[in-house]
Formats: C-alpha cells, structure tokens, sequence
C-alpha cells in the first residue's frame, strides 16, 4: 500500500504543497461529515433498535429503522463521499509528507507511520460500511434473526469506529514532528500499540471531537432531512414530535459540548502547532456554534417552528473552519519539513532548467546570454559578498580585470605565478583553498555551481576589463 | 419569559469560552509567538553564501552557551556587502552609534536545567557519529528566512527522548544539578 502510494507522489513543489493543503481541507470536511452521519445514525439506530426489542414501540422501530437507512440510501454515494476520500487522503499526506533527502537530522520517515495507519483505517472500513448495509437491510428479517441483525449493526458500528481511530491518529501524527523519531524506533524495533495509537493527548482529544461532532451533525441531519421527506401523510403528531425533539436535543446537546472538546484539543497541541491566527479561527467557530445552538433552542422551544438545512449548514461551515485550522496548526508544524522540500525543489528545478538549456542548443543561448547570466549569478550566488567589479579592495581580490592577467597564488603555501584563464577560474570556484591569490585569506567556501553556471561567469569576468 | 431567559444562557456559555480564548490568544501573543529581531536577519541567506554554523556561534562547540557574534564580526562583512540593504543600513546604525543589537532570546530553557552545548556538540553516539547535529534540536535553520523561529519545544519530554533514543544518561542529576 505504502509502495503504491509511495510511487504516486513525486518531489513536490510549492505550488503542489498548497494545493495538497487545500484539497484536504475540501477531502476531509465532506469525507467526515458524511461519516460522522454514518456512525452517529447507525449508533442511534442500534440504541432504538435494541430498547424496541427490551419494550416494543411501533414508534421506536420506525426511528430506528430510519436512522438505519438515513445515510446509506445510496451505495454507490456511500463509495464516494466514504471510500475514495481516504484513499485520496492517505496520497496527500504522502505528497505532503515527501521524505526530501534524509540526512542524520532528518526524522525517519513519517510519511510511511501516516500512510500505515490511515491504510489500516481504510481496509476497516471496508467491511465496517458492509456490515452497516447489512444491518439496514436486515430490518426486514429482524423478526426472526434478531441476534444476526444486531451485532451485525454493532460490529459494523464498532469496526467504522476502530478504523477511524486509525485514521485519526494517522492525521494527528502529522501534526507532531517531535514525535516522530521516536515512533519510527518504535516502529522499526518493536511492535508496540500504545505508543503507535494511543501516542498522545492530542490525538485521543481529536478523535473524541470527531465523535461529539458526528452526533451534532446527526441531529442537524435529522432535522433536515425529515422535514424535506412527506411526513404529513403517515406519520402521527407524536412520531413527528418524538423525532424532531429528538434531532433537535441530540444536536443542541453536541453543539454545546463541542467547545469543551475544541478546548481539550487546543491545550493539548504541541508549540510548534500554535498560532495566533488559530485562536481566532477558534473565536469564529464558536461564533457559528452560538448561532447554530440558539436557532436549535428555538426550535425546541417553540412547537410550531419546523425543521430546516441551516442548523446542518451551520455545522459544516464549523467543520470547515475546524478543518483549516488544522491545516494551519499542520503548516506550522511542517514550516521547518517544507522549507527543506522546497529547497530541494530549487535544486530539482535549477538541474532542469540545466539540462533544457544544454538540450535546447548550448551555443546560441550561451555566448550572447552568458555575460548577462553571470551579472545574474554575481548577485544571487553571493559573489558580490566579497569580489568587487570595479577594482576596489574586498575580502576577496577584485574581478575587475581578471581574466587573462597573471596571478601570484599560494598553492599548499608556495608562492606560483599562473595566469587567469577558464580553468583557473574554474578550479578557483569549485575548489577555493586549492590556489590562494596572495595577500588574500583562505576563507572562501566551495561553491555547488553547474558548468553552465560557471561558463556564464566567466564570460562576464571577461567584459570586466 | 423562559425563552429569553434561554437566549441569554447561550450568549453567557459561549460568551465564557469567548473571552478564554481572547486570553489563551493574548497570553501566546505575549510569550509564545516568534518575536521580531531588531535586524531581520535571515540564516538561509547566510548558510547559502557558504557560512556554518560555527563560524558565527563560535563557542558552541567550546562551553556552555553557543554565543553570538559581536557586531564588529557582522560589519567585517557588511562594510562592504548589501549595504543598500534596509536591513543592513538598520545594522550599520547600531554600529556607527555603538550601540550593541538587542536580539530577542527565542531558546531559552529554565534556570534549574543544565545545559552545555560542548556536551552536545562533541558527543559521539551511534546515531550521531559527528556529535549531535544542531538541527535536531534548532530545526532547519540552513532554511529559515527572517523571522528566525522556535521549532521545538525543548521541553523535559523531548530531551528525555532523544536521551533514551542515544543511551544518554537519564539520571535526574545529569541535567538538575
């Protein structure tokens, strides 16, 4: 799985990074709030379910059934908004976490923790989703199968549940570069589960938010969604009543102990995660939450008042907000991570850029060009640092005049007379202690430059008569 | 009655986590935020134009503190390069008005922890041959633009870690003298 994924992802640019970001922004809100509808309406269909069985209520089993069927009407919508978002998921996070060269102060591969735990969620979930289809079909056996229709909801409930566990901690890890080195120990020598799950605070908190906010969003749905199917012909006042009351109390309950959480997840985040602009992202979602649970008291409040999409659509707009938040919190703590990748991607780009020029005719783009270039290079590489163009003292000899002249160098402290030719100045750049202009100090660092790069310089050493 | 009263519940609850945040908020704007310098100096700059990081740090791997250089040591460069830079002219003030550049400490552990760099620097362990990299506790400063930042929490946590990772002495002493 990691070697698929693994091949997918190439060295990643900015502008790939970015748009990683943003795409798991979108991935992730509609990805979990559509599970979150899974599990919180299947969990509430198991409670109705089985109080049904202890004292039947006609009223009950038709909740239950209800709830059972809400999110899993269609299949293949169940494919789309629950499956593919986390195999998209899992190669974002591999783009996202490309491993750059890793040198000895380079945390081993987190990329490949990530992608294993998110690939164990996903092939949970796989089975966790059928067993949930089962259950609400089951509904027509439950007479007879009772036991075999229960657990089967209950072990499909369970199993969605444990994967998201996984995939929680998969996205929690990224968020926790301190950690790393130590879970990759783990992971390379002994297989050990505490400290591969249960790693951190951070990461329980997240996955206990996702259930508080899995049942908001339930009870939004509710409320929605009956009011939108034509209940007036076959359903009783009291069903309506039991069932918006019920929807309307799940959600308000939920929205109220989901800044609770948020704050348990804001305390319990590294340093290196935190920002001021995280707070006040923290103030706008708490100003959704306010209006979302008002509309809801009202609602409760006032028998009259119907149900509607805005409660639900408040809620997602929360999720939104939460989920950039995370990205934020994740792009601080991958500051330090992405400023190696896209130095690496300079690099991959310069040796592009290299190779299309040698490839696109070296000579016509060179002799013209290649003063220009070299002024170019001059400033940028540095060279200005310490040669002077125009003849005055630096900390290194002044390139004013340079080529073709006789030089007196130290070469391994014996004085020589050489004159400043291409290879001279080659050797001068790449190996600078090799010969010392005499008078100077050993001082200047070997320079990673290509032989375009160098060819470029030289010909504008040579317009500097 | 009871349903303003209700409202009004909401705007206290909400409002109570509203006003922690503000301060949760002020108090990391206060004493958690990367502080701006006095000279916005960037480090990748300088390590590309070849500098290490020993040759500004210069006692990092000879005592306790890995020290900063003077300003004569930055103007033995900078007479003469970018000095058109705003951020150089900045540094050219202090130097004409002799007045040293006040930067603001980002790494700073508490007073009962005992911390040498030399120890660090020069230690040889399995995963660290070389000594201990200073990116592993400093981040990836070859690659750090202006403003210069803190990239790990330095906490007890975190140097027990990399302790227990090296067969470093986790004796309580090592470290609380």
């Amino acid at each position: 799985m990691i070697d698929f994924f693994g091949r997918m992802v190439s060295q990643p640019l900015p502008i790939h990074l970015l748009v990683g970001g943003y795409l798991l922004i979108f991935v992730s809100v509609v990805h979990l709030a559509y599970m979150g509808l899974v599990l919180g309406s299947s969990l509430l269909a198991l409670v109705f379910d089985f109080y049904e069985f202890t004292s039947p209520d006609r009223r009950w089993r038709k909740f239950a059934r209800y709830l059972a069927e809400l999110p899993l009407r269609s299949f293949w919508a169940s494919v789309l908004l629950g499956l593919v978002p986390v195999l998209t998921a899992i190669a974002l996070y591999q783009q996202i976490l490309f491993p750059a060269d890793p040198g000895p102060q380079w945390p081993p591969l987190p990329h490949q923790l990530t992608t294993k735990m998110m690939s164990v969620g996903l092939v949970l979930l796989v089975p966790g989703l059928l067993l949930l289809y089962f259950y609400k079909w089951s509904f027509k056996v439950r007479r007879t199968h009772f036991l075999t229709h229960f657990l089967s909801g209950l072990a499909g409930n369970g199993l969605a549940l444990l994967a998201y566990l996984f995939i929680i901690s998969g996205m929690a890890l990224a968020l926790d570069p301190e950690r790393w080195p130590y879970l990759s120990q783990y992971w390379q020598s002994t297989y050990d589960m505490r400290a591969w799950i249960m790693y951190s605070f951070s990461q329980i908190s997240r996955f206990l938010t996702f259930q508080v906010s899995a049942m908001a969003i339930t009870g939004a749905a509710i409320l929605w969604d009956f009011y939108r199917s034509d209940w007036k012909i076959e359903d009783d006042a009291g069903y309506v009543s039991l069932v918006r009351n019920f929807g309307a109390g799940l959600a308000l309950a939920n929205v109220m102990a989901l800044p609770v959480m948020m704050y348990w997840n804001l305390i319990t985040l590294q340093y290196i995660n935190m920002s001021v602009q995280l707070y006040n992202l923290f103030l706008i979602g708490l100003l959704i939450l306010l209006v979302v649970s008002i509309w809801l008291f009202k609602t409760i409040t006032n028998p009259q008042r119907k149900g509607s999409v805005w409660p639900l659509l408040g809620l997602l707009v929360f999720l939104v907000v939460y989920n950039v938040g995370e990205a934020m919190a994740r792009d601080q703590a991958l500051l330090d991570y992405n400023n190696v990748l896209n130095a690496a991607a300079q690099t991959k780009l310069q040796t592009l850029q290299t190779a299309n020029a040698s490839a696109t005719g070296g000579a016509g783009q060179e002799k013209p060009g290649g003063a220009q270039a070299g002024q170019q290079l001059y400033t940028d590489k540095g060279c200005s640092a310490c040669h002077s163009v125009d003849g005055s003292r630096r900390i290194g000899p002044s390139w004013k005049g340079l080529y073709g002249h006789t030089v007196t160098v130290l070469a391994n402290g014996k004085p020589e007379t050489v004159t400043a030719d291409d290879a001279y100045i080659k050797e001068s750049i790449l190996q600078p202690g090799a010969q010392v202009v005499q008078g100077f100090p050993n001082v200047m660092p070997a320079q990673q430059l290509s032989d375009a790069e160098i060819t470029a310089l030289i010909d504008y050493i040579k317009t500097l008569k | 009655m009871f349903k303003r009263f209700g409202t009004l519940l909401f705007y206290a609850y909400f409002g109570v986590f509203f006003l922690i945040t503000l301060g949760l908020s002020s108090y990391f704007n206060a004493f958690h935020s990367t502080p701006p310098q006095p000279v916005p100096y960037p480090h990748v700059k300088h390590l590309q134009a070849g500098l290490q990081c020993l040759d500004c740090h210069q006692s990092a791997n000879k005592g306790k503190y890995a020290g900063l250089p003077p300003l004569s040591f930055c103007m033995s460069c900078h007479q003469s390069v970018g000095t058109n830079l705003p951020g150089i002219k900045t540094l050219t003030e202090y130097w004409k008005t002799k007045k040293p550049v006040q930067w603001n400490r980002l790494h700073r552990i508490p007073d009962f922890v005992y911390f040498s760099h030399k120890r660090h620097v020069t230690a040889k362990t399995k995963n660290y041959p070389n000594g201990v990299p200073c990116q592993s506790c400093h981040g990836q400063v070859q690659n750090m633009p202006y403003p210069m930042r803190k990239s790990r929490s330095l906490s007890m946590g975190f140097c027990v870690g990399c302790h227990r990772q090296n067969n470093a002495s986790l004796d309580c002493y090592t470290c609380h003298k």
